[in-house]
């Protein structure tokens, strides 16, 4: 929705102007767009907030208004002229006496006003808040312009399953540039991030390298100062910076004189040439720009470092583009072995901000809420049916007198909007709620949850839920009540309902319980997904023991030696410490692996080789901390790491298998960096599930941090006896102790690292779970409606019964059967209903069958059971019927 | 032809025009009755009001462009017409007839 920051809200006005006469609306109008600035002017208020207020008040003032001359003017013709029922119903005035006919009609049952209303504010508040957080995360678009066509660019091993999310070769990247003709302004960027000192405390900062084209690229220019110049992009270029809106406003207080200026990064000046506009978007939700000042250098063929993006060119598709990208690569694959087996692809931008898989979590959660929002009108369509076969005797008197069949529409109809438009409106609160809970909640598993947001969009998506709803229950009763034969709806009178009412009613039970076993079945597979998936043997132990904290070394850190030598002080400070039992230090945190050589062979025997083999540089605290033991050989110590070269390694199980199978591996020598003399195998430690939970244990080395190599961010894992966190404190004391200007960040526990790689899978369970629950209650209200009417409606046969001799029991059970039948045929609609669905959600199963007989099985009883419950206790009650009460009434 | 007597809110809107005098629009009008008023006083009443009191001719309203502050929208004046200061006298001297030797009972509260 296009915001106009200072003006009103142009829906808002354009409600005023729907509902204020043009006699007043032009000074209405200006009227309120002058208060709303002197309101903007006067502080903390909400202009906008208040300019929707006024616009509902003065829709409810001038509706009603209208309404009330109509009824004056009403009045008045009634006493002059003959108007038919018929003409009458659909004029205003008829269709508001029925209004009013329906509201005191409902006024008179509390209870039934609170159960409907509040099954719609359940389903249309849930489909609210799962709408605004699709629209807010994955279907609004990016803030460029023609967002559609950006798309990012990337390397990919032929033999992936989903093509595509590798890092480029730089020199790769430079010559499909030149080839490449369906993408346009290809540029390239590579994250990177710096320690911004000169403020309170040093900080660091999330950033991107990138080609001096790239914002052009996007279509997004500097709110302050300029883009990079070419000049900026090339070979022993200035040191330039553009900052972020939120860096600018955050650290800089909206200095508009910034630009100009220089910052510390990394202990070295940079000049900062512009500020970002505050609508920018991109993956990582970087802080700083710099230009990357080295495409053009003599680049090797070995590493791969770096993305791009770039803009389809006019009339091109995504498909063209990757053909391109692809034929493109093939001669690169040709002449340099370091890309055999390699390509490269393109994928929508928009899809590398929402991944795909996240993207299939909220198309899921957006049908499943969908359903929920169905079984509650189709209750709510229930409990009016049953009101409409309660009072069938009264309309058809009302018909009778000559109300006409047409006045019953509005009467109906006004009654289901009135309902759910009430409905609607707590709807809109509980949607508040959610929404409030799903971005507390799910922030880290969720991107873009800053853009959800309770917006016009959302309000009009749940008017219009509203509506659709209230017609549709409204509707039910209508189609009935269109039916009413006057003959013998007149004649049995009280003695209750006729055969195509009931009829119409277990039918719509049925649906919503085989409704019901669907979500319950598919929210049961991913729930049983996700416990296998949560219980897999990650390799990492008891990780809410141990705290994570990250450093990056600046510039004053060039030699390997000084950066080994800051973290191995920092490590024997922290082991120093009163509660802690180990400390290490990683170049790369546990399950988040991705930092691989593609292919490690034996010395001495090059077809035997170990591929995607992911490399670390730890001190020999971090196998303690993270929980790895050592099973063969010996543990690195200072000797490996004062070497100045790498020359003995530790390797994980998985690569020892691989490699050398049942033998031992110790003494063995493996050629990591390809120079051919190789490391020497010094032990076996066992295996990270490094790639995350659900993708194969990974082979992996670990290379001792010394004097030969020594990562500039080091993740440091702390294990505690006590509360992790809580040395946190301590830890930013050791750090500013040894250096000042660096920062201490990204402090957790490594559980919720853990947490983080199930978070996609946690956000859809929990919700699915939540709406399973819900539909589960609206399933067994309605089947214990439905008996339980069914029960009223045969309090005089169960006096007859039970004065003629038939026990309670046999009472219950007649009861209760009517009620299995519907379950049975509900569930078992359902069960078909989930089998189908399952073709949907087949990729997000983990280790467990579409047609798990288990997980239906335990469907089917649970649903059988409540259902069961849901009819056992209005058949207790029929079971009590006094016989000479139940005969006497009728 | 019996004529309805104004409501006491009517009132309320009528006076605040007379001492608004050339200043009488929907923003200060409102503003005004707020002021002498313990009531919480709506917007929209106002407005609504103004319409009624306008058809049953109890008020003229006279439209003037306005500035940039309302995009150009006009700003519509309130003048009471010979008739609303009619009522207003008549609706003043029932109440203060009706007022008249309770001063005693109101002292006594």
């Amino acid at each position: 929705m296009n915001r106009r920051p200072g003006q009103p809200p142009r829906l808002a006005e354009w409600l005023i102007t729907r509902t204020v006469p043009p006699r007043d609306r032009d000074a209405v109008l200006g009227d309120l767009e002058e208060t709303f600035h002197s309101e903007a002017l006067d502080g903390p208020k909400r202009p906008r907030l208040w300019y929707w207020g006024q616009a509902l008040l003065f829709t409810v003032a001038y509706s009603a208004e209208r309404l009330r001359s109509l009824a004056v003017r009403g009045r008045g013709r009634r006493a002059g002229s003959e108007t038919t029922h018929l003409r009458e119903a659909v004029t205003m005035n008829g269709w508001w006496r029925e209004v009013r006919f329906a509201l005191r009609a409902l006024r008179k049952r509390p209870g039934f006003i609170a159960a409907t209303v509040g099954t719609l504010a359940l389903g249309i508040g849930a489909s609210t808040a799962i709408f605004s957080t699709i629209n807010g995360v994955m279907l609004r678009p990016l803030p460029y312009p023609e967002p559609d066509r950006l798309v990012f660019l990337s390397e990919s091993w032929k033999d992936q399953a989903v093509p595509g999310g590798s890092s480029m070769n730089a020199a790769n990247f430079r010559d499909l540039q030149a080839s490449v003709r369906t993408i346009e302004g290809m540029t390239p960027y590579t994250f990177w991030s710096g320690n911004l000192t000169g403020g309170d405390r040093p900080q660091r900062v999330r950033g991107l390298v990138v080609g001096h084209e790239f914002f052009s690229t996007l279509g997004a220019q500097p709110r302050l100062g300029r883009d990079f110049t070419a000049e900026e992009g090339t070979e022993g270029g200035p040191d330039v910076v553009i900052v972020s809106h939120e860096l600018w406003r955050d650290v800089f207080g909206s200095d508009r004189d910034l630009v100009g200026r220089d910052i510390m990064l990394n202990d070295a000046p940079y000049t900062v040439v512009g500020v970002l506009p505050e609508a920018m978007e991109f993956p990582g939700d970087p802080r700083i720009y710099v230009p990357l000042q080295w495409i053009g250098a003599d680049l090797g063929r070995g590493g791969r470092n770096l993305n791009g993006i770039g803009r389809l060119a006019s009339g091109a598709t995504v498909e063209m583009a990757q053909q391109d990208m692809m034929a493109g690569y093939a001669p690169l694959e040709e002449t340099y072995p370091q890309n055999e087996n390699w390509t490269a692809w393109a994928d929508p931008l928009h899809d590398r901000v929402v991944r795909p898989s996240q993207q299939r979590s909220l198309r899921l959660l957006g049908w499943a809420v969908g359903l929920v929002l169905l079984i509650a009108c189709l209750n709510v369509a229930n409990l009016l049916l049953v009101r409409a076969e309660n009072r069938h005797r009264e309309l058809a008197v009302r018909v009778a007198l000559g109300a006409g069949k047409a006045r019953l529409i509005p009467h109906f109809l006004s009654e289901g909007l009135l309902l759910s438009v009430i409905g609607g409106v707590l709807g809109v609160g509980v949607a508040y709620g959610g929404l409030e809970a799903i971005k507390s909640g799910f922030s880290s598993m969720l991107p873009r949850t800053d853009g959800i947001a309770l917006d016009t969009t959302a309000l009009l998506f749940a008017l219009v839920v509203s509506l659709v709803s209230g017609v549709a229950v409204g509707l039910v009763p209508v189609a009935r009540a269109r039916s009413v034969d006057l003959q013998s709806d007149l004649k049995d009178g009280a003695r209750g309902a006729s055969r195509g009412g009931s009829a119409l009613r277990q039918t719509l039970v049925v649906g919503e319980i085989s409704l019901a076993v669907v979500i319950l079945g598919i929210a049961a597979l991913l729930g049983n997904s996700f416990y296998r998936v949560a219980r897999i043997d990650t390799g990492v132990r008891d990780p809410e023991h141990v705290l994570v904290a990250q450093v990056t070394l600046g510039s004053d850190y060039q030699d390997t030696a000084s950066r080994a030598r800051f973290f191995r002080e920092l490590m024997t400070q922290i082991e120093a410490l009163p509660g802690v039992t180990s400390a290490g230090l990683t170049s790369r945190l546990p399950l988040f692996g991705g930092n691989n050589f593609t292919r490690v062979p034996v010395v001495g025997d090059p077809e035997r080789a170990a591929e995607f083999v992911e490399w670390r540089m730890v001190t020999p605290g971090f196998f303690g901390a993270v929980g790895v033991s050592l099973e063969e050989g010996r543990m690195m110590d200072a000797s490996d790491a004062a070497l100045d070269t790498v020359r003995t390694i530790m390797v994980t199980r998985e690569l020892s298998r691989q490699l050398f199978a049942d033998e031992s591996p110790l003494g063995r020598r493996i050629d990591v960096f390809g120079d051919g003399v190789g490391m020497e195998v010094i032990g076996v430690v066992s295996d990270l599930r490094d790639l995350g939970h659900e993708r194969p244990t990974p082979p992996g080395v670990y290379a001792a941090a010394g004097n030969a190599v020594a990562p500039s961010t080091g993740y440091v894992l702390v294990r505690t006896a006590t509360d992790a966190l809580g040395l946190v404190p301590r830890l930013r004391e050791l750090v500013e102790g040894l250096d000042p200007d660096l920062p201490v960040f990204g402090t957790r526990t490594l559980d919720d690292v853990v947490r983080q790689r199930l978070g996609g899978r946690m956000f859809s369970v929990s919700l699915l779970g939540i709406f399973a629950v819900v539909a589960l209650m609206l399933g067994a209200i309605g089947i214990y409606g439905v008996v339980s009417y069914a029960v009223s409606q045969r309090t005089r046969e169960m006096g007859v019964r039970l004065a003629l001799g038939a026990r309670g029991v046999d009472v219950v059970r007649l009861v209760v059967r009517h009620g299995v039948r519907l379950t049975v045929l509900g569930v078992g609609l359902g069960l078909i209903g989930t089998w189908v669905s399952t073709r949907w959600i087949s990729s997000q199963l983990f280790d467990v069958e579409a047609t798990d007989p288990v997980t239906y099985l335990a469907v089917a009883v649970l649903l059988g059971g409540v259902s069961l419950l849901a009819s056992y206790v209005p058949a207790r009650r029929a079971s009590r019927t006094d016989p000479l009460e139940a005969l006497r009434s009728e | 032809m019996s004529r309805e007597s104004i409501g006491e809110f009517e009132q309320l809107i009528l006076l605040a025009i007379l001492r608004l005098g050339d200043e009488a629009y929907g923003v200060p009008v409102l503003e005004e009755i707020r002021r002498h008023s313990p009531r919480k006083v709506l917007r929209p009443a106002v407005y609504v009001a103004l319409g009624r009191l306008e058809e049953k001719g109890l008020v003229t309203a006279r439209t003037v462009s306005g500035g940039p502050a309302r995009r150009g929208r006009p700003r519509k004046y309130f003048e009471v017409s010979a008739e609303g200061l009619t009522q207003l006298r008549e609706a003043r001297d029932t109440l203060l007839s009706m007022w008249d030797g309770l001063q005693a009972v109101l002292d006594r509260g």
